[in-house]
């Protein structure tokens, strides 16, 4: 039995904001993190280029993100 | 949420419609089957692309071709004056309320604008929310469907199901979640390899820490003691010396001045030997830091190892102008534009590999390159590459600036582009250096001893410990600086891992969810296609299935049985017209499982495949298991068609209160199109139009339209019988061939004295109206023996068929107020009056 379902009677939106909700019980920095950079991905382009380039940019904004939050985290010990 | 039924569509300038100042205007009854009838060339493939353009703002089949075909330049008539396109829609909703109109304009320069003129707010946002995959279907639609790979045809069914959001997502996360772009954009094992190395060197410096304490303290440095313990344990040794204890009253060997120190001692002794001994034994302090540390082998045999591979792959490689051709191909065998995947977009030809294929795996070469270069970067960062350039930069191995090698072998390294050659010759070097570090020791030991034995043994001892002092200061920071380094490399790589986690694990629930949907949405639909393709085909034994791959988005289009087979695939076993009774099937079941804005389906020529008897059971689908109100749930129903035998079906239900048929006629796309059923004064008004402005050749195909459509109504109102042929044969629908069948009628039932016309309307018939029509039409259009007429002459034709028509009527009473009405028959008035 999987931990996660689409429920077919919900639209689409519902059904993606649930799998956002689902992964914040795991992880919700990371969840936040997806749910808010994921949509300027979809629907992917054709061309292969253009995929690729749109997942690197991706993929920096994930990276400048968790070394931000390393940062304030280090940053955070510094002071206290 | 409403849902819309399309009631009305009005288009000028748009595609082959012209109808400058005058729009086609199609009615549709929202309650009904839609039949919309258009000979070829008659503007119905230009109706469907306006909606094409109206709902998904933009035409499919024009995008699909060769960019130098400028498709974008077709879009507005060539002719109308204006080279603007109007889209003009009425959708009501199926909940009762208020019926939005929606304009949509495109000019010639292609902006497109969509504005409501009775105040909808989000015009745009509703055509957006009517385009459903299903709304829109043509005969490509199902060809595509069955040929397609079973990847695409499963992203295709999931729109048809209305899971494309689903779809789409999955792709994404797919992409983001694979392992090897995932390890070169996060630089994992670059961070890792830092972090090792720092370990490395922070391991090295407690070696040298260690040894220090010893010579300082005199006594083995106990595990785990911290670094302050070993300062103040250090300070207090010094600060027994007399001569050193002033400096250390308020500092510790971290903060003392030891070139203050040294000084003292200098001034204490006296002479230039101590102030050698000061030296050597600063120097055998950095040779013994100098000394090999880690697994300098197995690091050297890792990044051989990443330039092999490197090499290997880019063996496969064809330089980086083949790289920019096998992407363009690549980009174009996953477009649109390319339906054949086989084939090769570049030269056109049939390899024996498929093209996306063969494409595939070179791009995979070029992949596989950029992947080893990224594990060689990591390499840069390695310990022995650090000791290489302490090394050389040693001053008692003496290396000249230039003959250093470790500035250009970590650039290669860090361009990714070193050789095996270089790392081979990298490795020697350093063997070779390391040899001549411990030469220098080794000679530096000897003058150490032989200068600590010319000193004064208290002067000696005590300038060993101030040394030592400075070499332990020196350790201890580059023991505290890579384990910083060390832990930060290591949390970066730890995070960066952790989001890898993360995300190949929600791209895994995901698609699992997504599989599980999609597959139990499509099993929901298993009876309802079944049943459709087993209606449509009129067959039992060929019974279709679907197989929706467990984890992928594969869908697969089997066969439950084939005439007692089970389990064989369908789309090499079917004929053409089978596979796309099943698509047809298919797309319906899944339109009518459809809970979103459009509640109408627009279907052109979808019956291309089939024979007249196949094409009757699938429109019998349409009227009784899809379209209102056969089907109370279902869905208004648009049928585009050319066919001329399914004219004669959509002819026969037409009028009834379940079927509203119309039929282009017009000329365009110079003049205008309009629709028969509803708009035949305005094709006579056209026709007038065009006679007063003496544009005879023009006028005529109006005129022969209007003329056959006013016959063509004489017969069907008073039920004059015709010969099978007639029935059946559109060709026959001539002016003669109308004349002579009323004619023949009407002397059959005035033989028979049933004939119910009064006597003067015989006569008008006989000697005025029918005579006017053949001289002045029949003998000089029909036979193609005489020219044109005048336009006096045409202008009386088009009153001459009025006034037949009107010979057909009488005037009954029945309400009180006199109305012309025709005979229900030639032998009965078919009213109480």
């Amino acid at each position: 039995m999987p931990d996660f379902e689409f429920d077919a009677e919900k639209s689409m939106a519902e059904n993606i904001a649930a799998f956002h909700a689902h992964l914040a019980k795991e992880n919700p920095e990371f969840a936040q993190l997806l749910s808010a950079e994921l949509p300027a991905l979809v629907p992917l382009p054709q061309q292969a280029a253009q995929r690729t380039a749109r997942r690197a940019a991706f993929n920096q904004v994930v990276v400048q993100h968790l070394d931000e939050v390393q940062q304030e985290e280090a940053e955070c010990l510094a002071t206290s | 949420m409403p849902r819309y039924f399309l009631t009305d569509l009005q288009i000028e300038g748009f595609r082959g419609i012209n109808n400058e100042g005058d729009p086609l205007r199609l009615r549709f009854k929202e309650g009904a089957v839609n039949s919309v009838f258009g000979p070829n060339g008659f503007g119905k493939s230009s109706t469907y692309d306006a909606l094409c353009y109206a709902v998904r703002g933009d035409i499919p089949k024009l995008r699909r071709l060769q960019v130098a075909e400028q498709a974008d330049e077709y879009f507005c008539n060539r002719f109308h004056g204006t080279g603007r396109g109007t889209i003009r829609l009425a959708l009501k909703p199926d909940d009762g309320g208020t019926e939005v109109v929606v304009l949509v304009e495109r000019d010639r320069a292609g902006s497109r604008t969509v504005t409501s003129p009775n105040g909808h707010p989000d015009p745009e946002g509703l055509l957006r929310s009517l385009n459903e995959d299903f709304v829109l279907l043509d005969y490509d639609s199902f060809r595509r469907f069955v040929e397609d790979s079973a990847l695409e045809r499963g992203r295709t069914f999931a729109g048809l199901l209305g899971l494309s959001a689903l779809s789409e997502h999955r792709q994404a996360l797919e992409m983001l979640s694979e392992s090897r772009t995932l390890n070169t954009d996060l630089e994992i094992s670059a961070y890792e390899r830092q972090r090792d190395a720092s370990r490395t060197a922070v391991a090295n410096a407690e070696q040298r820490i260690a040894a220090l304490y010893q010579r300082l303290v005199g006594e083995a440095l106990p595990l785990g003691t911290a670094p302050a313990e070993i300062v103040a344990n250090a300070t207090a040794v010094l600060r027994k010396a007399p001569l050193l204890a002033p400096f250390l009253e308020e500092a510790d060997v971290m903060t003392a001045d030891i070139d203050a120190i040294r000084k003292r001692v200098r001034e204490e002794e006296g002479g230039t030997r101590r102030d050698r001994l000061a030296l050597v034994i600063q120097a055998i302090g950095r040779l013994d830091a100098l000394a090999p540390a880690g697994d300098e082998v197995g690091d050297q045999e890792r990044l051989a190892a990443s330039v092999t591979e490197r090499d290997k792959a880019l063996a496969g490689t064809r330089g980086p102008l083949f790289q920019t051709m096998y992407q363009s191909v690549h980009a174009v065998l996953t477009s649109e534009q390319w339906e054949e995947k086989q084939r090769c977009p570049a030269c056109e030809s049939l390899p024996e590999v498929p093209a996306d294929e063969h494409v595939a795996s070179q791009l995979a070469f070029y992949e596989a390159v950029r992947e080893k270069q990224g594990a060689i970067r990591a390499c840069a960062e390695d310990s022995w590459l650090d000791r290489l350039r302490r090394l050389e930069e040693e001053p008692e191995l003496d290396i000249d600036a230039a003959a250093r090698t470790h500035p250009n072998l970590r650039a290669a390294c860090l361009k990714g582009g070193i050789t095996a050659e270089a790392v081979a010759a990298a490795s020697s070097r350093l063997a070779e250096l390391d040899a001549r570090r411990q030469e220098a020791q080794a000679r530096l030991q000897a003058e150490r001893r032989e200068i600590e034995a010319a000193l004064p043994e208290s002067l000696v001892a005590l300038t060993e410990k101030v040394e030592a002092t400075q070499q332990l200061r020196a350790a201890l920071d580059e023991r505290g600086e890579h384990t910083a380094t060390a832990a930060i490399a290591g949390q970066k790589a730890s995070r960066r891992k952790d989001w890898k986690t993360f995300i190949t694990k929600a791209c895994a629930t995901f698609s699992e969810a997504e599989a599980s949907l999609s597959k139990a949405v499509t099993t929901s639909l298993e009876d309802k296609y079944k049943a459709m393709f087993a209606h449509i085909m009129g067959a039992d034994a060929v019974v279709p299935q679907l197989q929706r791959a467990a984890r992928t988005e594969n869908l697969s289009l089997r066969l439950e049985a084939f005439h007692g087979a089970e389990g064989l695939a369908a789309t090499p076993l079917l004929s053409e017209s089978y596979r796309n009774a099943l698509a047809i099937s298919l797309f319906l079941s899944a339109a009518l499982r459809s809970k979103g804005a459009a509640r109408f389906i627009v279907l052109d020529d979808i019956t291309s495949s089939f024979d007249a008897g196949h094409q009757f059971y699938l429109m019998e689908v349409l009227r009784t298991r899809v379209g209102l109100p056969g089907n109370p749930d279902g869905l208004q129903v648009i049928l585009l068609s050319h066919d001329g035998l399914l004219e004669k079906y959509f002819d026969r239900l037409g009028g009834t209160p379940e079927w509203n048929h119309q039929k282009l006629l017009g000329w365009p796309p110079l003049g205008n199109v309009i629709t028969q059923a509803q708009d035949n004064e305005r094709l006579k008004a056209q026709a007038e139009r065009f006679l007063r402005a003496g544009q005879v050749k023009e006028a005529e195909p109006l005129i022969r339209q209007y003329l056959e459509y006013k016959l063509l109504q004489m017969i069907a109102k008073v039920r004059i019988p015709v010969p099978l042929d007639f029935a059946i044969k559109d060709h026959l629908h001539m002016v003669q061939n109308c004349l002579d069948i009323i004619r023949e009628a009407m002397t059959l039932h005035d033989r028979a004295g049933a004939l119910v016309l009064d006597a003067g309307q015989r006569a008008q018939i006989e000697t005025v109206h029918v005579p006017a029509l053949v001289g002045n039409w029949v003998s000089h259009y029909e036979t193609a023996v005489a020219s044109s007429l005048a336009p006096p002459v045409l202008l009386s034709v088009l009153r001459t068929i009025d006034e037949l028509a009107d010979a057909f009527k009488f005037e009954c009473r029945c309400d009180g107020t006199p109305k012309r009405k025709y005979y229900k028959s030639l032998s009965s008035k078919g009213c109480r009056c």
